[in-house]
């Protein structure tokens, strides 16, 4: 009997040893609330993606939900479609944002602010021609404005390209090339090694780099508890993302409390 | 006519049963085994799985093989949860084996703590710390290191925990009933002494990997190993015999490198509410007389909150160590910038603390999002130390630190010293013959 959707009690008993912890009130209204938008939403599957701080204490509850995933060739792409909240009761949308965007956002070193209408100022001297949100002074000189929603959405993927981990072998793609969760599955033969778990983006490929061994040496710490078959990992490239898998019962989930920075000091700090 | 349907079955059966080369296996055999795996498995819609059962390989390979046999079950990872169950429960009297009498135990060891579980649900309303469940472990882990009679503890708080890359470190901070005495001074050192028994090292830290396991003491800290550790942004592995850092050499392994982690952690984020205490003649902290609480939220402004252990001064102590003037020189002694420096009061409140990458350095933090919700949890969290978290509720306040052990701050590698000077004089070849050798004897002074 495998789990069609990470379980957020489950997800809390095993990590919050790792520090993802929530607060109480939100996590007894996402009770209520995660059900209600993702049957507004219309989804197949709406989970908790984790907790980024924000600088005035109201943090970002982030829940990631998807439809369907797709498989082309080995390359899987889930569509999922992200939403915030501060409370734990009310999700807004979170909607995609564009490369140029993407890559002005990536330069904010300072922590999120909590206010979501907050505007930022990226200063950006090698821009391309065309500036899609100039400055408020209306002259194209470098300066473009990135709004606290579109940070969210930038930090959130950069998140997800280097974590979004998966046991090996538990999506599969069916004849439709639509990726789903193994109904067969049997659990990992090697769940004390980092060849075992993968990233979701790369869930179909087999023996190609070995999963998350693949990542750069040290920046996963992999910690195996052979009595009780839990594995928990945890990310030193984005300290705060935690990942476990139970192989008793089968579960695993992943939870992300931090601030969304990189860390790029890993190499000083091995 | 029968006997050709018959050999027709036989010739569709033989190819059925045609094994594959590149595989092993036959198609009969996978049919069967998919056959059988899904009347074992009965699973909803047995079409749906028809793709990916054939696609897995696993389900491919042998009816029963649906369990996994995983990594056994290591004896250090068994010991470890049986460590974590003698916690609880009352402790087992034993009994020796010869007489059949209950041998005398020594008499638990009598010391105080907080109410750590009323603690735990203080950070569990925040969404800091570790989870009640986790505390729960904890409050028994601080009972079994109070009643232990060869620590002889008076008082155990929960300081936090550390992560490391292979493993964990629990700290429990103590005072001693008998601390140690101070050794000599040797006169005419040339480092600066550290301070013992006070300051820095007022309170001893006890560590484990796991709650329920050995607790090793953690020594005292020195101004040098406070100063190289300031230079450093290190993970810990969790093993307290690992080295930590070849350059910026730091004197000592991970133990002191933990320890020295732990002085800075706590001389910058361990607070209370401001007003509760008041400094008394001799220095210490007493109880002030006149405390009023605030109202719930109010908790959440660094203004009513102040620091409680005293500041770490850049010279790596406490109170700061100034050299005696030697003799004779006592007019023209200056004592160094380091030896200067006064620091900010003791009680100093957290509004003064500097600015952390753009923003204050705490962050306030409220257990209901909406105001008018009674009985509020209020707290701060610190933006220095990610992972340092205070809470207030009422009369009660706690602290806790649970990270990795790493400083928010622009951390920049100590470049390499620079090039040593390898002679004093500049390098000029000179123009002179070099200097004859004296003729010391007979046939001396020749071409040797």
């Amino acid at each position: 009997m495998v789990q069609l959707e990470p379980n957020l009690q489950l997800v809390l008993q095993h990590l919050t040893t790792c520090g993802a912890v929530l607060p109480a009130e939100a996590t007894a209204a996402m009770d209520h609330s995660i059900p209600i938008k993702r049957s507004e939403a219309g989804l197949k599957s709406l989970v908790l993606w984790g907790r980024l701080l924000a600088h005035n204490g109201k943090d970002y509850l982030i829940a990631e939900g998807y439809n369907n995933a797709t498989a082309k060739g080995k390359a899987v792409s889930f569509e999922a479609k992200f939403y915030f909240s501060q409370d734990g009761a009310k999700w807004a949308d979170l909607p995609t944002v564009d490369a140029d965007t993407a890559a002005r956002a990536v330069k904010l070193r300072l922590q999120l602010s909590g206010d979501p209408a907050f505007q930022y100022t990226v200063d950006d001297a090698a821009a391309g021609t065309a500036a899609p949100e100039p400055a408020a002074d209306g002259e194209d000189n470098g300066k473009y404005v990135v709004t606290e929603v579109q940070r969210l959405r930038c930090i959130i993927d950069s998140v997800n390209s280097a974590t979004a981990v998966q046991p090996k072998g538990y999506f599969i793609a069916n004849a439709h090339n639509q990726v789903v969760p193994n109904r067969l599955f049997s659990g990992l033969d090697y769940p004390d090694k980092l060849e075992s778990y993968v990233h979701r983006s790369a869930a179909l490929e087999e023996g190609k780099g070995g999963g998350l061994a693949g990542d750069v040496r040290g920046s996963w710490s992999l910690h195996y508890d052979s009595f009780k078959g839990v594995a928990v990992l945890r990310s030193l490239l984005f300290p705060g993302y935690c990942f476990y898998y139970s192989s008793h019962d089968l579960t695993w989930g992943s939870l992300y409390v931090g601030d969304g920075l990189q860390n790029n000091d890993l190499v000083f700090m091995l | 006519m029968a006997s050709s349907s018959a050999a027709q079955v036989q010739e569709a059966l033989a190819l059925l049963q045609k094994t594959s080369s590149t595989d092993g296996g036959s198609l009969y055999e996978q049919l069967t085994n998919l056959i059988v795996k899904v009347l074992d498995e009965k699973p909803a819609n047995p079409v749906d799985v028809l793709e990916t059962a054939l696609l897995n390989k696993k389900a491919a390979g042998g009816a029963g093989n649906t369990e996994v046999v995983g990594p056994a079950a290591s004896i250090a990872d068994t010991a470890r949860t049986v460590a974590a169950t003698k916690l609880f429960g009352a402790s087992d009297v034993p009994i020796d084996p010869e007489t059949g009498e209950p041998v005398e135990v020594d008499t638990p060891n009598e010391y105080e703590c907080e109410d750590i579980l009323g603690d735990a649900a203080l950070f569990d309303a925040l969404g800091v710390g570790l989870g009640r469940r986790e505390m729960m472990d904890v409050a028994l882990a601080v009972k079994k290191l109070g009643e232990d009679p060869r620590k002889a503890v008076a008082t155990v708080r929960f300081f936090g925990k550390f992560f490391g890359t292979h493993a964990d470190y629990y700290v429990f901070e103590t005072t001693l009933k008998s601390p140690p005495e101070e050794p000599e001074q040797q006169p005419g050192e040339a480092e600066v002494p550290l301070e013992w028994n006070s300051g820095s090292n007022g309170y001893v830290y006890w560590v484990s990997n796991y709650l329920g396991g050995p607790l090793t003491q953690l020594p005292h800290v020195t101004p040098a190993q406070i100063k190289a550790a300031r230079s450093l942004k290190r993970l810990l592995t969790g093993r307290l015999s690992s080295a930590v850092s070849s350059y910026p050499v730091f004197p000592g392994n991970e133990a002191n490198f933990l320890r020295a982690q732990i002085a800075r952690i706590s001389c910058t984020t361990v607070v209370c509410p401001a007003g509760l205490f008041v400094v008394n003649e001799e220095g210490g902290l007493e109880n002030a007389e006149e405390y009023s609480q605030l109202p719930a939220r109010e908790m959440g402004a660094t203004a009513n909150w102040s620091h409680r252990y005293p500041h770490l001064k850049k010279q790596g102590r406490c109170v700061v160590h100034k050299r005696e003037a030697p003799e004779g020189e006592e007019d023209s002694f200056e004592w160094t910038e380091e030896e200067q420096e006064e620091g900010p009061e003791q009680l100093a409140a957290l509004e003064g603390d500097e600015e952390v990458g753009g923003g204050a350095a705490w962050s306030p933090l409220f257990s209901s999002s909406n105001e008018h919700v009674k009985n509020q949890v209020a707290g701060l969290r610190s933006n220095l130390w990610p992972g340092a978290a205070c809470a207030c509720q009422g009369s009660r306040f706690t602290n806790i630190y649970v990270g990795w052990g790493v400083k928010n701050a622009p951390f920049v590698p100590l470049p390499p010293p620079p090039v040593s000077r390898e002679y004093d004089a500049a390098l000029v070849e000179s123009a002179e013959l070099p200097p004859k050798p004296k003729p010391e004897g007979d046939g001396e002074g020749q071409d040797e």
